[in-house]
């Protein structure tokens, strides 16, 4: 009798439930995962508001459309997520479902006010713990931020490839002032991971202040792989990783070549959470949960993101991944710009030693 | 002047009493005016004395705001550069914008039209295009700069990273607008007035000095002020070509502090700048008030109807001819050329070979994304739609404002000047918060029907600015004809007033297409999924660094404005400018 | 048709007055004319009795309907007052046709249909600008425009008819014609005309009536014989028939009559009466009144040179010295030789007050 009813009961969600659901629920999830997956349906739509443009994220939304038909995604690339959010959080409107981007400076504010829903992914056993700072919030993709110069600049040289080498290279060569661009710390992001550098670096400012007066600091990723492949810059010291899908490209190639930092590549955490505003939070999960999984992080890494999950070996995704940079640089040069709220403060007193340095 | 009080007499039959002052109207014109305005205003009025932005829950009172626009060192150490980037940019536009207008629409220079087509283009190119075709084309590595180099000699010809350099870039942005205020009042002179001058023996330099200048007066003030506001808040050209060197003006200092420094966003001090600014231009506005108290004497449009002679230009013609070629050719096509042509390549480098390099790939990697495809349509239908029922509120307003004895219509006439002080980003904020909290608009949260209400307050101020112009140089005597005829104000109005001005009414449907087509700023806040915009669209693809991209984009939102207005051009039979 | 009644109608723009108390009153189917120089006020009472102007303070009424009264409040706007105004500049709407031009008015007077044809084409007849109904004013002469314009204002069949200087911008030929059929057509049609103009040869040919206004005040009203013959004032004298003024010292004999003395101590007998004191005077001679190559026995006789001619046609102007008295002269011959008498009658010499002496309007 005892035997039947076990039979019974074990049994029972097999026939009350769909026969598929069962089948959905991703290998080595939790069985209660089909009970999200069910909410999820009855959900009306996914929302996410990212700074991830709708080039990048198409391989991944082949990949949940394919993973879960029923739900609908939208997504946004902006660069007003935060404001967005806060004002119809308050007003009560119909917000962001989750939230994607880099941003390391305002995520810890974000989770103090109690807007990221602390919630457990399956997939946390395979995520490094170095990934998971804050409840709630988890790494999308470990970007790099990559040296590039110009091809013929640096024609029968052996380009710089770290900070130190730059500087070695302005003196040997005088004309490269004013040909070295850099990401500018003027911009949140690059406050956040030149500052992450410099205290990693004991001679980081005298390295700047040396390299200062030949910089041309630039605000987007886009000027700087346009300046260094027409060769109006020689050099760039920290451009973004997405730009190595360009550098690859049979036409850029010729021009310009590109590097992981020696002295330090800053990986910048481009950070996602589910908000308590959330109106489909299981969708939500499904779809991070998706993110996070191998099969997400491959695909989101076709889009140019950087993949940094552990089961990534260097090679198998296709443009880097973090094992790749570790490989390349070893782990001590890696330097993680995680959410840090100290970054929401401090700037000034950095800019104007930077300022100084570069003889503004 | 008081208000013409009404007192129907007791005989007054149904004729008369159709026939109203047209009060009521005026009245309910003025109010949307006023509560669309303050849709955008009342926002940052409040921000302004938050130290948070306001919908944060701790977000607190503060003065520190306005305090820092005149104490904080890092402000005030911009002025100094914002006071020469602003000359030259006034200088360079008005000289450019003038003499075109006046070469285009007042003598017989050769290819005239074909130079105005030409000359407008920028018109139609967002700031951030503009700033990198410059940078494409005078750059260090610029294509222009390195020929240059090779045939001269010159190892650094000229310096586009300087405060010159970006003002001259920023200076050519604003000139096709010069040209169009000033285009209308050269063309609909009376010619008579340079006959007058030749006979008394002066010559055709002199009858320009002496004659036609000064009476373009009044088009050459307001062009002026508007110059100044648009050089006072121009921020793309400068943070693309100025960043770099770290120049910093006013603006790129306040843009950064609020939005790209780490930290929250500034919202405050954006707002104290839009008052501060508000406040110039109020001081300009009451300038120029002063400067044409006696507009009338400026009428030009006559009761009588008169044919335009060109002027002759004589041995000038071909000199001028050079001039105007210049001015083109190195400061529009190879501006919009460079932006073309990097639309067409991987890469744009003198050491690329074009034909190696070029693709179309960016076009493709533009038009297979649906998002992408969708904002194009989305554009389409807000700038026909939009452009229509913006001149339609332009030319109520202006009617008002202009053509009647409304108790306020001075006060209409500022509102409607408002807008042009409000960055982009203020109105699209006021109008964010608006779809949260009033009720009728929250029905068009995430359509695109928000983003038209932005626009239509964004550039209230600059289809006010062709309507009202050309209103004043319509004879008041068409009015007070049909007045005494028994028509009441609306039937003048829409009889006699509007049909006089379908010229400047098209051009301001034009003109507002454009700046509907190229707008960013005020949409940033109110993207939502499926009402994208091609200017929301082209700033997500230059921050994800996809130069090639948003050169394409640009190059079809040239493609798509000209195809409009030559649709409008051809179909309405009327040309951009008077 | 209605009577105009004008009472103590004053226009301020500031502290400049531009109309100071003027009264007069229109009769129906009268030709008025409100004549001086620009800036006299003429234009601003138009503008006041079309009602596209709020005067400061008085009464207005029209047809013994009250459109303006200061004290009540009372302002009726000009599109209520069925007023027929025809302006200086025409004021076609270069929008429309000449037939559009006229209809828009019956239109707003719901005069639609066969009727609104009749009347647009009757009145055109009337003005005789039948064949040009779907012309557009652009394509139209001055002198048509003017026609087409007065069309306008006729075909509604206004209480008044207010023109303001409708016939300044047609050349001297056409003017001539066009005072003619115009004081035609008024006679024919009766309807109560207020004319504005700065031309005294217009307002003596055409006016029932004319004011002379100066300053934003009344000069003198009357009939044309009554303003050229009897000016009122040195000012109208001066501005209407453009006489030779001077300046003089006047004795009078107690009986009403008195003498004259000229600058260059010759005597003039004036005929009375006159109701001035003795002393400075200004005095006022119509050039056609002087009569050159006279008899030594006639009135006035004074000894002139010939200092300029001029052949105007049908006469000649000469512009003859006595002493250093300069007088212009027109006749019908100008004696060959260049020194002779002239004979001013007496009854042709006026005298009025000097500016000091306070008989002219000063402020």
């Amino acid at each position: 009798m005892r035997k039947f009813l076990f039979t019974l009961f074990s049994t029972l969600p097999l026939f009350s439930a769909p026969s598929f659901a069962q089948q959905d629920v991703p290998d080595g999830y939790p069985t209660e995962y089909s009970k999200i997956i069910d909410a999820a349906k009855t959900e009306k739509g996914l929302v996410i508001y990212s700074n991830v443009s709708t080039n990048n994220w198409a391989p991944f939304l082949e990949l949940a459309k394919k993973r879960y038909p029923f739900l609908s995604i939208e997504t946004t690339d902006e660069q007003n997520v935060w404001e967005k959010y806060f004002a119809e959080s308050a007003a009560g409107a119909r917000t962001a479902d989750m939230i994607l981007t880099f941003a390391p400076e305002r995520w810890p504010d974000f989770v103090q006010r109690g807007q990221a829903l602390d919630y457990k992914s399956p997939e946390i056993p395979h995520l490094p713990s170095w990934s998971m700072v804050l409840p709630g919030v988890y790494t999308a993709a470990a970007d790099p931020f990559l040296i590039a110069y110009n091809k013929r600049a640096f024609k029968d040289k052996t380009p710089p490839m770290s900070m130190a080498d730059a500087v070695a290279a302005l003196k040997a060569d005088p004309k490269l002032k004013g040909r070295i661009t850099a990401y500018d710390p003027e911009v949140s992001l690059g406050f956040a991971f030149w500052s992450s550098w410099v205290k990693r670096n004991a001679n980081g400012w005298s390295l700047i202040e040396a390299l200062g007066p030949a910089m041309r600091p630039e605000r987007s990723a886009a000027t700087q792989r346009e300046k260094i492949a027409t060769g109006e810059q020689a050099l760039a010291i920290f451009t973004s990783g997405a730009g190595i899908k360009v550098f690859e490209s049979p036409a850029v190639k010729p021009l310009v070549g590109w590097g992981y930092p020696k002295d330090g590549t800053p990986v910048l955490f481009r950070s996602v959470a589910i908000t308590k505003a959330a109106a489909s939070p299981n969708s939500a999960k499904l779809f991070l949960d998706l993110l996070l999984s191998r099969d997400g992080q491959m695909a989101f890494a076709v889009g140019g993101q950087t993949p940094y999950r552990a089961d990534i070996k260097p090679g198998e995704a296709p443009y880097t991944s973090y094992s790749a940079i570790v490989k390349a640089i070893g782990e001590e040069n890696v330097i993680f710009v995680k959410p840090d709220a100290s970054l929401l403060s401090g700037s000034d007193e950095f800019m104007a030693r930077w300022n100084k340095a570069l003889g503004r | 002047m008081g208000t013409a009080l009404s007192v129907p007499a007791q005989t007054q039959s149904a004729r008369v009493r159709a026939q109203g002052s047209g009060h009521t109207i005026q009245t309910a014109i003025t109010i949307i005016s006023i509560v669309l305005v303050g849709i955008a205003l009342i926002p940052a009025l409040v921000q302004m004395f938050l130290d948070k932005p306001l919908y944060y829950p701790d977000a607190r009172f503060t003065i520190q705001n306005i305090v820092a626009l005149v104490s904080d060192r890092e402000v005030t150490a911009t002025f100094g550069a914002t006071f020469l980037f602003c000359s030259i940019v006034v200088l360079v536009s008005m000289a450019l914008g003038t003499s075109s207008a006046i070469l285009i629409g007042r003598t017989d220079l050769p290819g005239r039209s074909a130079f105005l087509a030409i000359l407008l283009w920028p018109l139609f190119l967002s700031p951030q295009v503009i700033g990198f075709g410059a940078i494409l084309a005078y750059g260090p590595a610029g294509l222009l700069t390195i020929w240059f180099s090779d045939a001269t000699g010159l190892t650094e010809p000229w310096n586009l990273y300087s405060v010159p350099g970006m003002a001259v870039v920023a200076g050519i942005a604003a000139t096709p607008v010069t040209t169009l205020y000033c285009l209308t009042a050269a063309i609909q002179q009376d010619p008579n007035q340079e006959a007058a001058a030749r006979i008394a023996g002066a010559g055709s330099l002199r009858i320009l000095f002496r004659i036609i200048l000064p009476i373009m007066r009044p088009a050459l003030i307001f062009a002026f002020i508007m110059n100044i506001v648009n050089a006072l808040e121009t921020l793309a050209i400068p943070l693309i070509i100025g960043g770099p060197v770290g120049i910093k003006l006013l603006t790129t200092l306040i843009y950064d502090k609020s939005f790209e420094s780490a930290g929250l966003p500034q919202y405050g001090l954006v707002s104290a700048l839009a008052f501060a600014l508000m406040a110039i231009v109020g001081v300009l506005f009451f300038l120029q008030r002063l400067a044409l108290r006696q507009s009338h004497r400026f009428v030009s449009v006559g009761a009588k109807s008169i044919q335009p002679k060109m002027l002759a230009l004589g041995s000038w013609k071909w000199p001028a001819f050079l001039l105007m070629a210049v001015y083109v050719v190195f400061g529009v096509v190879v501006l919009v050329g460079a932006v073309f042509a990097r639309s067409l390549t991987f890469i744009l480098s003198p050491d690329v070979s074009f034909f190696d390099a070029v693709t179309l790939q960016h076009y493709s990697d533009v038009l297979s994304v649906e998002v992408y495809r969708r904002s194009i349509l989305n554009t389409l239908l807000l700038a026909v739609v939009g452009g229509a029922l913006g001149t339609a509120f332009v030319a109520a307003v202006a009617m008002v404002a202009q053509r009647s004895n409304y108790r306020y219509r001075r006060v209409l006439d500022a509102v409607a000047q408002l807008p042009r002080v409000l960055p982009g980003l203020v109105v699209g904020l006021g109008v964010f918060y608006a779809s949260m909290f009033v009720p009728g608009i929250d029905l068009l949260r995430n359509t695109i029907w928000l983003v038209l209400i932005a626009y239509l307050i964004r550039f209230l101020s600059s289809g006010y600015g062709i309507v009202s112009p050309a209103l004043l140089q319509i004879t008041g005597d068409f009015d007070r004809a049909a007045k005494s005829v028994g028509a009441g104000w609306t039937t003048t109005m829409t009889r006699i007033v509007l049909p006089l001005s379908k010229q400047a009414l098209l051009s301001c449907f034009v003109l507002l297409m454009i700046l509907i087509i190229k707008e960013y700023s005020s949409a940033v806040f109110l993207m939502a999924p499926g009402s994208e915009v091609i200017g929301s669209t082209m700033l997500s693809l230059w921050t994800q660094g996809l130069a090639g991209p948003v050169a394409a984009l640009a190059v079809m939102q040239i493609v798509l404005t000209s195809i409009l207005t030559s649709i409008v051009t051809r179909i309405l039979g009327v040309k951009l400018h008077g | 048709m209605a009577d105009v009644v004008v009472t103590d109608l004053s226009r301020h723009y500031g502290s400049f007055i531009a109309l100071d108390e003027v009264s007069f009153d229109v009769k129906d189917g009268e030709f008025l004319t409100l004549l001086g120089p620009s800036g006299c006020g003429k234009s601003t009472t138009l503008a006041s009795l079309a009602g596209l102007d709020r005067p400061t303070s008085g009464k207005i009424s029209i047809g013994g309907r009250t459109v303006f009264d200061s004290e009540s409040g009372i302002f009726i706007d000009a599109q209520y007052r069925d007023l027929g105004l025809m302006f200086q500049s025409y004021a076609l709407w270069p929008h429309m046709t000449v037939y559009k031009n006229i209809d828009f008015a019956l239109e707003l007077r719901k005069i639609r249909g066969a009727e609104a044809k009749q009347r647009i084409h009757e009145t055109l007849e009337m003005v005789d600008m039948g064949a040009f109904v779907s012309r557009y004013p652009g394509e139209l002469s001055g002198g048509q425009q003017q026609r087409v314009a007065l069309a306008r204002t006729l075909a509604y069949r206004p209480q008044i008819l207010l023109l303001d200087e409708p016939l300044s911008n047609l050349d001297a030929k056409l003017r001539e014609r066009a005072r003619l059929w115009l004081s035609d057509l008024q006679r024919r049609t009766g309807v109560t005309t207020v004319y504005v103009t700065h031309d005294q040869s217009e307002a003596l040919a055409l006016s029932d009536r004319i004011i002379v206004m100066e300053r934003g005040a009344i000069a003198q009203i009357g009939s044309p014989e009554e303003v050229y013959e009897r000016p009122a004032t040195a000012f109208v004298a001066d501005f209407v028939g453009a006489s030779n003024l001077f300046e003089a010292i006047l004795e009078t004999d107690g009986l009403g009559s008195g003498k004259i003395t000229l600058s260059s101590g010759q005597k003039l007998t004036v005929e009375g009466p006159i109701n001035l004191p003795s002393g400075p005077v200004i005095v006022s001679v119509r050039p056609e009144k002087i009569e050159l190559s006279a008899a030594p026995d006639k009135q006035n006789v004074l000894a002139y040179e010939l200092e300029a001619r001029s052949y105007l046609g049908a006469r000649n102007l000469a512009v003859v010295k006595v002493g250093s008295q300069s007088f212009r002269v027109e006749c019908d011959t100008i004696p060959g030789t260049p020194n002779g008498l002239l004979s001013i009658p007496e009854t042709e010499i006026r005298v009025f007050p000097t500016a000091e002496a306070g008989g002219r309007r000063s402020h």
